[in-house]
This record gives structure tokens, C-alpha cells and sequence, in this order.
């Protein structure tokens, strides 16, 4: 089916999406650029005006706005229906760009591109104790994002499942369908992978 | 490095316990110098990263830990808590067509038999049904694994919230440490400790009941409150929980010691900053007197405290019921009118009634009012007006205004009454004092009704027939989702205006309702709408909405009682035939008595069935009274038992009861009519002619009103005028006619008009052959026309079918001609009205 990704008239923005999903399905990585950003701009929007909807404003319930996404792109109104597994991925990571630009114009704004960090272990602090200030928050997931891009060149595959679980609100199942592995192997390298994460941000930030 | 076998080697060791994995990576990496430092070294990363993971997700992503849009059969919807226990959400139950709250387990490495015994804690609270207890349905698992405990979504607010807004009264504080030792009472008969009492815990509804939440599920709570190396809940643990000893029933009663402490002094006992001051103090200080903080604390209550704060769990309440006499009989107190009669039990109420009006959005305004001495008090409700007249608006208004009859007649102290004369008067305050002189009533309570699409905006206010004046008012508008909690918060209302408070087995009675599914709800207010018109269309209705509601919610009661009393009439007026009737009866008054033990028009209507059906009117009579102890002014009750005592010729006992029914419930023309019908078996012919007056009153259309004037005028005869109502019942009734039609025909052979008898009696075969009804009532035609041999044997037919309507001929003056024969009191004696 054809469409118009909101918010741009551009004809040349008009591609079948299941065909994107399809060849996606049969391991073609040009597909996989060619949806990111048409699922980006559509989340994006969605996001935004989901925000007046999110208990906090940094809030985000990734697996509906995911969803809602999907519905829209693909045009399918129908009730009881389930989002492709490999459109799950491609907006999982679309959702990990999408928070991340998110914190950074948060920075931008609070810090006026100030550049000095916070020290890790503050910030870890008060996650803990139910999120902290709001541009501690934005901290963290920025340093998660650099993290995240280090994982990238350490082990992809395990960056693509922390984006599935962690920024798609996904469960193991879901993971593994969306990236054709087995959950068994989703649920260790979602493990190894977060303790992976953690050292990596408690040992490059911990001096701030 | 190989990453993949480096992540085999951490899943594996993973799985094993934590003091294992060391010496097994050591052995799996054989040498291999670098993998193992590499996993030894993120495998002292698991821990904190679980952490840290679950507080970034806090923060991202509402669902936590994430789940899938679905769980079971749940939807999710939303995120409405996060704390130690883990993520509390809003979703929506497919099956039942309820929102409901689910609570997910955290994960944590724990081993499978703490696993196991929390869910079997859980399990064992899920079967307390206790008014003060939350609900749980059901205790599940998602697809991956994950356990989650789906329980009643409550409309309210935790105390915790309830302390954040401002300090309360000592009479809300007692209350509530009230309700919450009742809770912990039943629990604790059953051996079940919940460790974890703090006001987070507590829930507070909207319409004033508290509900103990997350029973049994503390120990899990508690470690993960240690390991964040957060207080948590330290501050409401007691000395011996600290000290690592296993929790027993006493330490349920310190939290609750603390917590009421909270409540009356505004701040904790142990309020130390710190987790481990706090745990310093709570070992060793002793709390500051509560009157040093608020010196109009009562001392009783400061003893009451104390004694729950004794550091020696044996110097403490011994169980939550001994407790219980104490605050019970301090309650009592309190409410004795000498000390100080309006003040001390209004503040509570009101607060209530100022909570409920928060909530709704809606305004209320109220005046101090006291009733003269020796005015009891009372109320009328008059007829709530609905804003258009289309007959979806009049349901809504005629089915709130019943309901909240039922709920006000429920409070003590307050008597609801009126008569079907309510009908005439008009809502203006000259109006009141003149319904005050009539009705001898001190208030009278007036709304009107107005929806639009789902919403519903209700107006209503209270007047004294002492002056006219306003003593309160009140509007609310809110969703029709939100319906079925209207009555109840109108109630508080009234009752924090009038000074009669709720009674706590009224307030659990009420519960019950409240926490109905508001779809099945507003059904079920349509299908009693249908069931009082009473016609064979009518019926056919209200079975529809009736269905509708246990579509909504397959264990709501009142359907099935309202199910059953329908199919019952139905089986009378030949819309069914007897036995079918007589089966759908029996299962849906079982069923309702099964789903609600305690409810009293549940038993009554399955009285009224072993009477009319089973033909047991002993076993009839013990369900009536049944239904009497449980709610002595349930309307229907006395309605039914009335029809019941009528037919066994205990006729002034009938009476009493059906005029109980009517002052009751004035607005349903059949407790009317049937009483005018007892009057007139009694030979009070006048007075039956005043009470069918009054029922046309409020409904001149309706038929059974006409058929019985047609038996009045018979009796004074007066056949001509017989015969014009007789007629007028007739067309009124449509496709219900039958029994009219008997009564038309038999009233004509009686004066000469034998063809036109004979021809309606053709009728009534046609209707006979269907469903088997009727045969009576022709036999009365037949009879007439003096074939008396063809009478009895359609009598004979009726007896074989067991047709219900032989348990109501004897002393109907329509059989009179026939008990004189021998037949009929053989019959009689059969079908067992007579010994």
C-alpha cells in the first residue's frame, strides 16, 4: 500500500512500507535506511502530541506510540492486530533517536550548551531515588547513548536487543521475533549487555 | 575475544547461584586469562545494571519492567504507580469489560520457592472476601514469565496521598484505623500476616472505605527497599521485623500502632532521617506523647496508641479483635448524642460528602441544620426530573432515584418515606412544607437528571418541610462509566446534611454495588426499568438489558435477580411455558444467591419461586424471612412476601407487608396495585379504591391498575363499570392481555353476553395450547357458563402442567363460584395451599 509520511508533501516520500518490511524480512539493510526515517518522522509526531497524554514530560510509553505508529503507516485501522516484528526493530530504534534528541535539546535549553557533566554515580543516585531533576535525566540517557554507540562497535547485536527491550518497551519474545533470534539468546544478551552498559558508564563517567 | 561465547559463558553462569559462578568460569574458560576477567568482570556489573535499568526505564518508558501491551487477557492502558513493590497499571479486562489494576512482581534473582510462597500468600488473599481487603481476581503470568496479580481498580486515594493533603480528624483517623484492624482481623483468622501496614498501603475510597492493599507481598518488597539502601518502609516496621525475626500478627498491629499515630499527630513516631537512625529509634526511643504535638488528642486514644507501640510484641494488643473492642467501643463514644450531639459524627461524614464532591468535580453547598426535637428524622425522594422526556432520560431518572431510595433507606436513624400522593406535589419550597404536613416527613430531596452523549449531569438539592429552606445542594456531573457511584455519593451527601451516618455493614453493602462494572450497572438500571412496566414486550426488554449486564460482568447479581423475577412473570403470563420458566427461574435465583449470600432481593425472589413453582411454601417462607434479617426495608422483599401471605389467606400480615413495600417505594405502581388487591380480599374495599388510585396516579396507563378497579367495581357490583375497566386493562395490556381477557369473559357469561364470553374464551385456548397458562383463569369463564364438568378438567390440565398460578386461587374472589364445589377443595389441598 502507498503513503504519505505526515508532515511532508514530497512525492518522492511516497513507498510501499510493506515492501520496505519485506525485503527488510529478507535481510536487506538498504531497507532498514529507507524506513528509519519515514518511521522517524511519524513517531516523531506522534510523540509530540502524545506528550500532553505522558505522566512526565520525559515520559514516553514507547510500546503504544510504537504501535500507533505502525497503525498509521500502514494504514491498518483493524482491531487486535500485532505491528510487524521487524517494524518493531526499525521504530525501537527510531525511538532510541527520537528520546535522545529529545534530552539533548532538554541540555541545550538548561545548560545553555554548557558542557560540563555531572559525575555518574550522582546521577545513578538519583535515578534511583525516582528520577531527579530533569536534566539529570537528560543525562543519563545522553551518556547511555554514547554507551550505547561503543556497544554498537563491541557487539551490534546486543545494541539491537537493549534498543528492542529498552527504548521499544519490548518483551523477550517480542525481541526475538523482531530480530530472528531465540529468546534464550535475547534474554542473555539483554543481561550481558546491561552489565556491559553499566561498567562502560561507570567507568568512563564516574570521575565526571 | 569471542563475544558469543563470552555471552554463553555469562548466561550460564547466570543460572547458577551467585557464590558458584566464580569457580565455574574459572573452570569453562580453561586458562583463558582475558574471557575470564572480562566476565567475571560484568558479572559484578549485574546487579547494579539491573538497577540502574529499571530506574533509566523509569524515566523512558512508563511500563516497567516493559511489558507488552497485553498481559493475559488484560490490555495495559497505563502506568498509575511505580514503587517498591514494582509497577502498578491501569488496564483493561477483554473478557469482563472492566478496568482493572495490575500489579507486576518485580524481577529479581530470587529462588523459585520464595517465588512459589508469595503466590501461594497471594492465592490465600485473593480468597479473603473481605469489604477492607482489596479484591484480587486473578493471579497470572505473562507470556514471558513475568507474575502479575490483576485486582479492583478502587477510585480513591492512599492514605499516603491522603496525609500529604493536610492533617484529618480524629473521628476520620478513628475510622479508618477501624475498617484497616478489620481488615487485618479477617486476615489474621487466617493466618495471614502482611508485614508491610503503611499508609501507601492503605487505600482509601471515594466513598470513604479503606481497602488494605499488597497483603503478604512485603518480604520481597523490603529487600529491594535494602538493597537501594532507601528507608522504604522503615519507618512503620516494628522492633521485631528490624531485628530479623519473622513478622507475626503483633507486628501487623505496631505498623498499624504507627500509622494511626501518623494520622492523629500529623507527623511519625519515628521520624528520624536516615535508615539507620530511624532503626536506632524505632529499637529504642519511645514516641512523644501525641497531646505534646495536638493537645486535643484524646487521651483514650493516646492509650490506644501506646499500647499498639509497645516494644514487646507480647505487651501489645493480643489480636486485631481485641483491638477492635477498644476502638469500636471509643467510636461509640464518640457518637453517643448526649455528649455532643450533631458535631461529633458530622465531621467525618462531611469530610466524606467534601472528598466525593472533589472528586466529581461537582459543587455542594450546605447550611447547619438540625432537626427540631422529636421530628424523627425523614426524607421523601420526589420523582428526579428528567431534563428531555425521551424514555432513555426517564430509565436514567426513575432508575437513579430508586437506587438511591435504596441506598438512603439503608442509613441509620434516617427513615425514607412517602407515599404515591409524593406524585402531585411540584419542586417548589411551599411545595415542601406542604409535602412536610403531608407526608410528615422533615426533608425532602429533589433532582434532576440531565445526559448528554456519556455524560451525566445530575442536580439535587434538599429542602426542610420545616420552613421550605434549602439545607443543601449539590450537582455532579460525570461520565455515565461513572453512574454507578452516583447514588452512593448522593447518599453521603444526604447523609452528612441530615446527620445520619452509614453503619459499617451498610457501608459494605454498598461496596458491593460500587465496585459493580458501571456498564453492567447501567444495564441492569434499564432492565428494572422494563421489569416494573410489566407488559410481555416490557419483559422481553428487560431479559435483553438484564443479559446485557452479565454480559458486562458475568457475576453481577442483581442481573441474575432481576433475570429471575422477569422469567418468573413470565412463566405466569404465558410468554414461556411452565417448565422452561420454572428452570430459568431456579438456575438465576440460585445464581444470584450464590454470587451475592447477603443480598436480600435475591432471596426473595428465589422465595417466590420455591412458592409459585416448587410449590414449597415452608422452605418459601424461610428464604422471606432470610431476606428480612438482611435488609428488613428491601422494598421487593415485602412486596413479594406480601403476594406470598395473600395467597395463603394470611391476609392482614399481607398487608402489613405490602403496605411497607409501597411506603418503601412509593414510584412502582405494582406494590400499589397488589397491596389495593390485598385491601380488597380483606373487604376494605375503600381503601383498596385510594391505594389503586394513587398507583394510576403515577401511571394511568398502567394495566394491572385498570384489572384491578374492574375487580373493585365486580365486587361493589358495578359490572357495567367491570366491564369498561376490565376492557381498558385489556387494550392497555397489548400482548399481555390474557388475563384480563379471563376476566372480561367472565364478567359477560355472569351478565348474559354468553357469545361474546365463549368467543373470548376461544381466545384464551389458543394462548392455553401455547404455554400451558390460562387454563385457570378460563376455567373461571367455563365455570360461569355452567359447564363446570369442562372447568374442572382445565383446572385438572393446569394441576398436571403445575402451573403456578393454582398457589393464588384460593380466596380470589374470581374462584369463589367454584370452591364451593368439592372439586376445588380437593384441588386445593393438592396443589398444597390448604392443609
Amino acid at each position: 500500500m502507498s503513503l504519505q509520511p505526515p508532515g511532508s508533501s514530497d512525492p518522492s516520500h511516497l513507498v510501499t512500507i510493506d515492501l520496505l518490511l519485506q525485503q527488510l524480512a529478507d535481510g536487506e539493510r538498504d531497507a532498514f535506511d529507507a524506513l528509519l526515517p519515514l518511521v522517524y518522522s511519524e513517531l516523531h509526531q506522534l510523540a509530540r502530541q502524545h506528550r500532553r497524554r505522558w505522566s512526565g514530560d520525559e515520559t514516553l510509553n514507547t510500546t503504544a506510540i510504537v504501535h500507533e505508529a505502525y497503525l498509521r503507516l500502514a494504514g491498518t485501522p483493524e482491531p487486535g492486530w500485532r505491528s510487524q516484528p521487524h517494524f518493531m526493530a526499525v521504530a525501537s530504534r527510531a525511538m532510541r533517536h527520537i528520546m535522545l534528541d529529545h534530552a539533548r535539546q532538554r541540555q541545550r535549553q538548561k545548560r545553555g550548551g554548557n558542557q560540563q557533566r555531572i559525575p555518574w554515580h550522582e546521577v545513578e543516585e538519583a535515578l534511583r531515588s525516582g528520577g531527579g531533576p530533569a536534566d539529570t535525566r537528560a543525562e543519563a540517557l545522553i551518556a547511555l547513548d554514547e554507551a550505547m554507540r561503543r556497544l554498537e562497535q563491541h557487539d551490534e547485536r546486543q545494541s539491537r536487543i537493549v534498543e528492542c527491550r529498552f527504548f521499544g518497551g519490548m518483551s523477550i519474545p517480542e525481541t526475538g521475533e523482531a530480530l530472528g533470534i531465540s529468546p534464550a539468546t535475547v534474554k542473555r544478551g539483554w543481561a550481558m549487555a546491561q552489565a556491559w552498559l553499566h561498567r562502560e558508564l561507570t567507568a568512563t563517567l564516574e570521575t565526571g | 575475544m569471542n563475544t558469543s561465547r563470552a555471552e554463553q559463558l555469562f548466561g550460564d553462569a547466570l543460572s547458577l547461584p551467585p557464590e558458584d559462578r566464580g569457580s565455574f568460569i574459572s573452570y569453562a574458560c580453561a586458562g583463558d586469562v582475558a574471557l575470564e576477567a572480562e566476565i567475571l568482570s560484568l558479572l559484578d556489573h549485574v546487579n547494579s545494571s539491573e538497577v540502574l535499568f529499571a530506574s533509566l526505564a523509569k524515566i523512558v518508558i512508563p511500563d516497567l519492567p516493559p511489558p507488552s501491551l497485553h498481559a493475559g487477557r488484560f490490555e495495559i492502558l497505563e502506568c498509575i504507580g511505580v514503587g517498591g513493590m514494582g509497577a502498578v497499571y491501569r488496564a483493561h479486562d477483554s473478557r469482563l469489560e472492566r478496568d482493572v489494576a495490575l500489579k507486576f512482581m518485580p524481577a529479581q534473582h530470587e529462588s523459585a520457592d520464595v517465588d512459589n510462597r508469595l503466590l501461594h500468600e497471594a492465592r490465600a488473599v485473593a480468597a479473603l472476601e473481605h469489604p477492607n481487603i482489596c479484591t484480587i481476581f486473578e493471579i497470572a503470568e505473562t507470556e514471558d514469565g513475568r507474575s502479575f496479580i490483576a485486582m479492583t481498580l478502587y477510585d480513591g486515594e492512599t492514605l499516603r496521598e491522603r496525609l500529604a493533603r493536610g492533617s484529618m480528624t480524629e473521628a476520620d483517623a478513628l475510622d479508618i484505623t477501624i475498617q484497616a484492624a478489620r481488615g487485618l482481623s479477617a486476615a489474621h483468622a487466617h493466618n495471614i500476616v502482611h508485614r508491610d501496614i503503611k499508609p501507601g498501603n492503605i487505600m482509601v475510597t471515594s466513598a470513604g472505605l479503606v481497602k488494605l492493599l499488597d497483603f503478604g507481598l512485603a518480604t520481597r518488597a523490603s529487600t529491594g527497599a535494602r538493597e537501594g539502601g532507601l528507608p522504604g518502609t522503615i519507618p512503620y516496621m516494628s522492633p521485631e521485623q528490624l531485628r530479623g525475626e519473622t513478622p507475626g500478627t503483633q507486628s501487623d498491629l505496631w505498623s498499624l500502632g504507627v500509622v494511626m499515630y501518623e494520622m492523629l499527630a500529623g507527623e511519625r513516631p519515628f521520624a528520624a532521617e536516615g535508615r539507620d537512625d530511624c532503626i536506632t529509634s524505632i529499637l529504642n526511643d519511645k514516641p512523644r506523647l501525641l497531646r505534646s504535638i495536638n493537645r486535643q488528642a484524646s487521651a483514650r486514644l493516646e492509650r490506644i496508641v501506646a499500647r499498639l507501640l509497645e516494644r514487646d510484641p507480647n505487651a501489645r494488643y493480643h489480636s486485631a479483635d481485641e483491638l477492635l473492642r477498644d476502638l469500636t467501643r471509643e467510636q461509640a463514644e464518640r457518637n453517643r448524642p448526649v455528649a455532643s450531639p450533631l458535631r461529633s459524627r458530622r465531621a467525618p461524614i462531611l469530610a466524606l460528602a467534601g472528598a466525593a464532591a472533589f472528586l466529581f468535580g461537582g459543587t455542594s453547598v450546605w447550611r447547619h441544620f438540625a432537626p427540631s426535637p422529636g421530628v424523627a428524622k425523614s426524607i421523601a425522594v420526589l420523582p428526579f426530573l428528567p431534563a428531555d422526556n425521551d424514555s432513555a432520560q426517564k430509565y436514567l431518572a426513575d432508575g437513579l432515584r430508586d437506587e438511591l431510595t435504596t441506598v438512603l433507606s439503608q442509613l441509620q436513624g434516617l427513615q425514607v418515606l412517602g407515599q404515591s400522593s409524593v406524585a402531585r406535589f411540584g419542586n417548589e419550597p411551599g411545595d415542601m412544607q406542604a409535602i412536610g404536613r403531608a407526608l410528615q416527613v422533615s426533608s425532602v430531596l429533589t433532582a434532576t437528571v440531565e445526559g448528554s452523549g456519556d455524560s451525566v449531569h445530575v442536580r439535587a438539592a434538599l429542602y426542610s418541610t420545616e420552613d421550605g429552606s434549602r439545607i443543601w445542594a449539590s450537582s455532579y456531573q460525570l461520565p455515565l462509566s461513572q453512574l454507578v457511584r452516583l447514588p452512593h455519593e448522593m447518599a453521603s451527601g444526604v447523609a452528612a446534611a441530615l446527620d445520619a451516618p452509614l453503619s459499617d455493614t451498610e457501608r459494605a453493602k454498598l461496596t458491593q454495588l460500587a465496585s459493580a462494572n458501571p456498564k453492567a450497572y447501567t444495564s441492569w438500571l434499564r432492565g428494572r426499568y422494563f421489569w416494573h412496566q410489566r407488559t410481555a414486550s416490557s419483559y422481553t426488554r428487560a431479559i435483553e438489558h438484564f443479559e446485557q449486564a452479565l454480559e458486562e460482568d458475568s457475576s453481577f447479581a442483581p442481573a441474575y435477580a432481576g433475570l429471575a423475577s422477569v422469567y418468573m412473570q413470565q412463566g405466569m403470563a404465558g410468554q414461556l411455558p411452565v417448565e422452561e420458566a420454572a428452570a430459568l427461574t431456579r438456575a438465576a435465583a440460585l445464581r444470584a444467591v450464590e454470587l451475592a449470600d447477603n443480598s436480600a432481593e435475591a432471596h426473595s425472589v428465589l422465595a417466590l419461586y420455591l412458592h409459585s413453582y416448587a410449590w414449597d411454601s415452608e422452605l418459601a417462607e424461610r428464604e422471606f424471612r432470610r431476606a428480612l434479617e438482611l435488609d428488613p426495608d428491601q422494598p421487593l422483599t415485602h412486596h413479594y412476601y406480601s403476594t406470598f401471605l395473600r395467597s395463603l389467606r394470611r391476609l392482614d400480615e399481607a398487608i402489613a407487608h405490602g403496605t411497607r413495600a409501597v411506603e418503601l417505594d412509593p414510584l412502582v405502581p405494582g406494590y400499589g396495585e397488589t397491596l389495593a388487591l390485598t385491601l380488597l380480599r380483606a373487604g376494605r374495599s375503600n381503601a383498596a379504591l385510594q391505594q389503586i388510585r394513587s398507583a394510576l396516579e403515577l401511571d394511568s396507563t398502567y394495566w394491572r391498575a385498570h384489572a384491578v378497579l374492574g375487580a373493585i367495581s365486580e365486587n361493589a357490583n358495578r359490572p357495567d363499570d367491570a366491564i369498561r375497566e376490565y376492557h381498558r386493562a385489556n387494550q392497555l395490556a397489548g400482548a399481555s392481555a390474557h388475563r384480563t381477557t379471563a376476566d372480561l369473559a367472565r364478567v359477560l357469561a355472569l351478565n348474559g353476553s354468553e357469545r361474546e364470553a365463549r368467543r373470548l374464551v376461544d381466545t384464551l385456548w389458543v394462548v392455553a395450547a401455547r404455554s400451558g397458562a390460562y387454563e385457570a383463569a378460563a376455567a373461571t369463564v367455563l365455570y360461569a357458563l355452567g359447564d363446570d364438568s369442562i372447568a374442572f378438567y382445565w383446572l385438572e390440565t393446569a394441576f398436571q402442567q403445575k402451573q403456578p398460578h393454582l398457589r393464588y386461587l384460593d380466596g380470589d374472589p374470581r374462584y369463589e363460584p367454584l370452591a364451593h364445589d368439592p372439586r376445588f377443595a380437593n384441588l386445593m389441598q393438592r396443589v398444597g395451599v390448604r392443609p
